[in-house]
């Protein structure tokens, strides 16, 4: 079976930005931060760390009581941005077989308000029973079954749980069935709401967050400067719809960009330290799977957690992959506006590099003042660039547990 | 006690049911309370009346039948919580 061309035509996010596409990534143009001090509910110790929330995100009037009262908040979000794609990608006015059509989604952690909930009922309300629904709202490919319900989308409906790099993954996944001819059409992308008091407790004994108060929160992440102290959590969710090209030209589909590689592969040597030689790995089937030449890269949007190891060892990853072209390459962390959504980082960043190419213009990374000597090498971007050139660009996802998956994405040429 | 306003007004709160919507004819299939929901709402009876409901009752078919488990609920005030759900 011969290959497919594999285009995004739609694409829809719920952000601590909002849930607008371009009104997101307008506002990581102008470089402006939607991190803020937050305080879980219902602690039963005062905890308050720079993360990003999705303040704005009501689920209840989004959805409607009775179906947002069925579904965990990461359900929520996931529905609402595959909804938006859906209707982005115009397929409901198409004659698409939606049989067909599947769904693959990534989370990291699934229905974490449920669990806490939960556990709060039984530990801390001295409950002996707990909601009949937990079971249903709180189970991982939970997001992804509400989204093929409410779209009405019959086939494959699988959720890729790894860790970080989950929603990669799940796009990967998806682009192969559409580029193998098996389907024309998959939506594709992942929600993560780790913003309770357990999770973020988990985090902080980590030693991995970024500390700040209410002043210093929304510049607490700061990818790749000789002051970054770590990664902040943030919550959402994203999905794109992709379609093989053939199929979206003949219904003359507005097409964002094409994707047209993607490369995984595992560190195979420590639960949470990056491993470069796996992340080359990931980096060159990448480039090799789209036929692409380093060279051809004009952005990278960096995995940039912002943690002390992570972001040195991308970028030495980066420069092996790129040598001589590295310092021509754009690069940015967009996490130090937006944060790191674990599960749904990979989707929420892919429509950041999916938005970079269909618009020509490139994000920053904010707060980058003063770069570490061990992250340069490549062309930092610290402030917003329209009217840039961008012929393809990787959107990188490194995950603990050492799996990394990189995806590549050109600028849509017919 | 009367029992079907606090019936309906569960069914409002949980569902988003119209009041007006909610007689004691009405099935609990039209108003689409499945047995996971039905799991849901006695859950939610118990914990508002403070006695926990029958361990075996038929399942009901109307709002009729349900205001019926419930005044039984309250008249023995006490048994074990009902299992209905399915795998």
């Amino acid at each position: 079976m011969s290959r497919k061309r594999v285009v995004v035509t739609g694409v829809g996010a719920v952000t601590p930005h909002g849930d607008n596409p371009n009104h997101f990534f307008d506002a990581l143009l102008r470089g402006e931060s939607a991190i803020g001090l937050f305080k879980p509910l219902e602690a039963p110790h005062p905890v308050a760390i720079p993360a990003g929330y999705c303040e704005s995100f009501n689920g209840i009037e989004t959805l409607g009581r009775s179906r947002a009262n069925g579904m965990d908040r990461f359900s929520q979000l996931g529905t609402v941005a595959a909804q938006a794609a859906w209707r982005d990608s115009r397929l409901e006015q198409a004659t698409v077989p939606k049989q067909d059509i599947g769904v693959f989604w990534g989370t990291g952690g699934g229905g974490l308000s449920t669990t806490e909930r939960s556990y709060r009922d039984l530990y801390l309300r001295d409950k002996a029973r707990i909601s009949p629904l937990s079971v249903v709202l709180g189970m991982n490919n939970a997001a992804a079954a509400h989204i093929a319900f409410g779209l009405g989308l019959g086939g494959a409906n699988f959720t890729y749980s790894v860790a970080c790099a989950s929603s990669s993954i799940a796009i990967g996944e998806a682009f192969r069935r559409v580029r193998s001819g098996e389907t024309p059409v998959m939506v594709a992308g992942g929600s993560e709401t780790p913003l309770v008091y357990g999770v973020i407790r988990a985090w902080e004994s980590l030693q991995v967050l970024a500390l700040g108060d209410e002043a210093t929160a929304p510049q607490a992440c700061r990818p790749f400067d000789v002051t970054r102290k770590g990664l902040v959590m943030s919550e959402g969710a994203g999905a794109i719809v992709l379609e093989d090209r053939d199929h979206a030209v003949k219904r003359g589909a507005h097409i964002y960009a094409e994707l047209s590689g993607y490369g995984t592969s595992c560190d195979h040597s420590h639960l949470s330290r990056p491993d470069s030689a796996g992340q080359i790995r990931a980096l060159s089937a990448a480039l090799a799977d789209a036929e692409l030449q380093a060279d051809e890269i004009d952005y990278v949007n960096a995995h940039g957690t912002a943690t002390q190891e992570g972001d040195a060892v991308e970028i030495s990853s980066l420069s092996h992959v790129f040598g001589g072209h590295s310092s021509q390459v754009a690069i940015s962390a967009t996490k130090s506006m937006h944060g790191h959504a674990m599960g749904a980082a990979g989707v929420i960043e892919a429509i950041v590099t999916i938005m970079t190419l269909a618009r020509q213009a490139i994000p920053p990374t904010a707060h980058l003042e003063t770069i570490a000597p061990e992250c340069a090498g490549l062309r930092h971007v610290v402030r917003g660039e329209t009217g840039a050139i961008v012929r393809a660009a990787l959107s990188n996802s490194f995950a603990f547990g050492g799996s990394n998956a990189v995806l590549a994405f050109r600028e849509y040429n017919a | 006690m009367d029992i079907l306003p606090l019936i309906i007004e569960v069914l409002h709160e949980r569902y988003d049911i119209a009041i007006e919507a909610v007689t004691p004819e009405t099935t609990l299939e039209s108003l689409e309370v499945d047995s996971l929901g039905l799991v849901e709402l006695m859950f939610e009876v118990e914990d508002r009346l403070g006695v926990p409901a029958p361990k075996d009752f038929e399942r009901p078919v109307t709002v009729a039948d349900l205001v019926k488990i419930i005044q039984s609920m309250l008249e023995v005030g006490q048994g074990e919580t009902p299992c209905l759900a399915s795998a």
